[in-house]
């Protein structure tokens, strides 16, 4: 079974084999990891792979996982699609403003049909008392403004549409 | 002697726990006030009672007097805590109490106004004799306002009159810029606290930030319980504090802890509460602002004295004498806040919302966590994004670093992004460890507090603990024979 994942803005391909032991096999940049994992009676999990024994917590939700070892914090794992998923939404950024964070839109300075340049304000918007402004990643034409002034909208909403002029 | 027996707290998360378990410990029965959005939280489940408050949003519903009003009436509660934020310093709610015959634990009104309204807390500060820095204030004679803060030369700090929380500060190097930022911190202040008046004041450098709490009664007896340095902020907001300050000699800190008391005094103080000031690099300091309230970073000061702000507080508020003179309170040792937060240092400081998947708080000797989220809870956009405080106590400052450096890497929260390691990493820079920093210096150092990049092993960790955590992946890989399993393996 292939799996993609992303971790820090990094694509990670994996093909993932039935191992022996009751393990499963990791195939990753080329090489080969034995992986095991046991579950400890505090919630914590003893992940078991090259010979070493590695003590974290995991937690799953719909779209990632999280682990913890005390060497390196808390690390979030997102499984995308490997067909494209946040890949392709990265790809096309640069026709659409999408939410960095959720939260409220405070000012639209810009109308649907007007004609930006770069770095020019498209969107101010609010979350948890911090105030954001969204530029033009390029010169274009504003083709949607997708939320009004006190709309609220979740984390990579598509807040506004551009077009090439 | 006003006595009450039923508090209610006027305020969540964190804050609110805190304050119900010194209620508690007092022999007090709490009441929860909370929007639907907190009622599954730590504090609503640990409250005597609760009464569910409405809104347009989260928010309102914690800003509405009148539904607070009621809310004791219904609930039978005689006093008020407000905590920190929300209505902590509405003067107008301290006043709609005191009519209904409820106790505020807190200032007198007249005080939340004066120091509420920071140029008349500037001139009443400068009129008794007290260090400001050279500013110009714009009501004075808003006609030449522009001319008088030009005067004062660079660099400037523009400020709204009504402003706090660093909302709507503008820093003015080149005055070229001046007028325009006058415009954008006239347009946030309007925006944040409905008033567009400014000040502006001479820009300190390095400045370093430096505040002082403050405790009096009802009889005008006023002590101080030393300082606190919180210089490590992004945004103009405090993510680490730490007492003693690391930057003050034996006389200075005499000297900023006495002018705190004697502001404090100067106004009649009642309660707890917090003079602030920004001290520069040549030992120069100057009042930046009063809080009429108890402070966030208000457990290190706990740490180090021994004495419970809270329960200082609600003694005030009952009319009783305060129970130590000045030369009662010490400092013992060295105590830390870090600030954990719902945001990702790596990008700006952007809020992190999500759903707490596991939540496991470090202990161990000298730690205390102040939190009030539980697995399960969401995270969202509608609140501060501060989930937890992590106070370390320690013999020195060295131990007090090294014991909050290991919280925060015992710190496991999980299912959305947080600052904890940041911290770790700010802790852990030289100017930290040295006690050098100022204001400036997460801004400063931002590269080399940067996370370092994740080695191979880590990753393989990550995705190991990915594949490991992923049911539907495992039961397709084993219902795949053993043999064709191993063939999958062979590279083509």
């Amino acid at each position: 079974m292939r799996r993609r994942y992303l971790i820090n803005g990094q694509t990670h391909d994996v093909v993932v084999t039935r191992g022996v032991n009751g393990g499963f096999s990791i195939l990753r940049a080329g090489r080969r990891i034995d992986a095991r994992a046991e579950a400890l009676s505090d919630g914590r999990q003893r992940l078991m792979f090259d010979g070493q024994a590695h003590t974290v917590w995991i937690a799953a939700s719909e779209k990632s996982v999280f682990v913890h070892s005390n060497a390196n914090g808390a690390i979030e794992i997102e499984t995308v699609d490997a067909a494209g998923g946040a890949g392709q939404a990265r790809a096309g950024a640069s026709d659409t403003l999408v939410a960095p964070m959720p939260g409220t839109v405070i000012a639209v300075p810009v109308a649907e049909g007007d004609r930006v340049s770069v770095g020019q304000p498209l969107m101010v918007i609010e979350s948890m008392k911090l105030e954001t402004t969204l530029a033009a990643p390029r010169e274009a034409r504003v083709k949607a403004v997708h939320f009004g002034v006190g709309a609220t909208f979740g984390l990579k909403a598509i807040l506004v549409t551009l077009q090439d002029l | 002697m006003p006595v009450f027996e039923k508090v209610l707290i006027a305020n969540r998360g964190e804050i609110a726990l805190r304050i119900h378990h010194t209620l508690k410990s007092m022999g007090l029965r709490t009441v929860l006030a909370h929007h639907a959005v907190d009622a599954g939280s730590p504090a609503a489940l640990a409250a005597d009672e609760t009464v569910e408050l409405h809104g347009a949003t989260p928010v309102a519903a914690y800003l509405d007097i009148a539904q607070l009003v009621e809310a004791c009436r219904r609930s039978g509660a005689q006093a008020v805590h407000p905590g920190y934020g929300f209505l902590s310093e509405n003067a107008g709610f301290a006043r709609a109490l005191e009519e209904a015959g409820i106790v505020f634990i807190g200032p007198r009104a007249d005080t939340i106004e004066l120091m509420g309204d920071k140029v008349r807390a500037r001139n009443f500060v400068a009129e008794r004799g007290f260090p400001v820095a050279p500013g110009a204030i714009e009501d004075d004679d808003p006609a030449t306002f522009v001319g008088r803060a030009r005067q004062l030369g660079t660099p400037l700090l523009i400020k709204p009159s009504a402003g706090g929380g660093g909302k709507g500060m503008r820093i003015v190097r080149d005055l070229a810029q001046l007028e325009s930022e006058i415009a954008t911190a006239r347009r946030e202040g309007e925006r944040y606290f409905g008033d567009g008046r400014l000040f502006v004041e001479r820009y300190v450098e390095r400045p370093r930030h430096i505040e002082v709490q403050v405790l009096g009664d009802e009889s005008g007896q006023v002590v101080h319980l030393w300082e606190r340095e919180c210089s490590v902020q992004r945004r103009f907001q405090k993510i680490i504090e730490e007492t003693p300050s690391p930057a003050l000699t034996g006389k200075q800190r005499h000297d900023i802890c006495e002018a705190a008391a004697g502001i404090a005094r100067a106004c009649g103080y009642r309660g707890a509460g917090t003079v602030e000031f920004i001290y520069g690099a040549g030992g120069e300091f100057y009042f930046l602002e009063m809080n009429t309230r108890l402070q966030v970073e208000h457990p290190v000061t706990e740490m180090v004295t021994g004495i419970d702000l809270v329960r200082e507080q609600v003694r005030v508020a009952r009319g009783e004498p305060l129970a130590f003179a000045q030369s009662d309170i010490a400092q013992q040792g060295h105590a830390i806040e870090c600030r954990l937060y719902a945001e990702d240092a790596a990008h700006d400081f952007r809020p992190a919302t999500g759903k707490i998947l596991r939540w496991q708080a470090p202990a161990g000797p000298g730690v205390r966590v102040d939190s009030g989220v539980r697995e399960g809870q969401a995270v969202t956009a509608a609140f501060d994004p501060m989930i937890a405080k992590i106070i370390c106590h320690g013999a020195t400052r060295d131990e007090a670093i090294a014991r909050s450096v290991r919280a925060l890497q015992d710190t496991v929260l999980l299912g959305l992004t947080t600052n904890a390691r940041y911290l770790a990493r700010v802790l852990q820079h030289p100017e930290f460890m040295e006690g050098r920093a100022d204001t400036g210096m997460l801004a400063r150092c931002a590269e080399e507090l940067r996370g370092a990049v994740l080695e191979e092993a880590d990753t393989d960790l990550a995705i190991a603990a990915a594949v490991l955590s992923d049911r539907e992946l495992l039961r397709a890989v084993r219902s795949v024979p053993a043999m064709h399993a191993a063939m999958g393996a062979w590279r083509n």
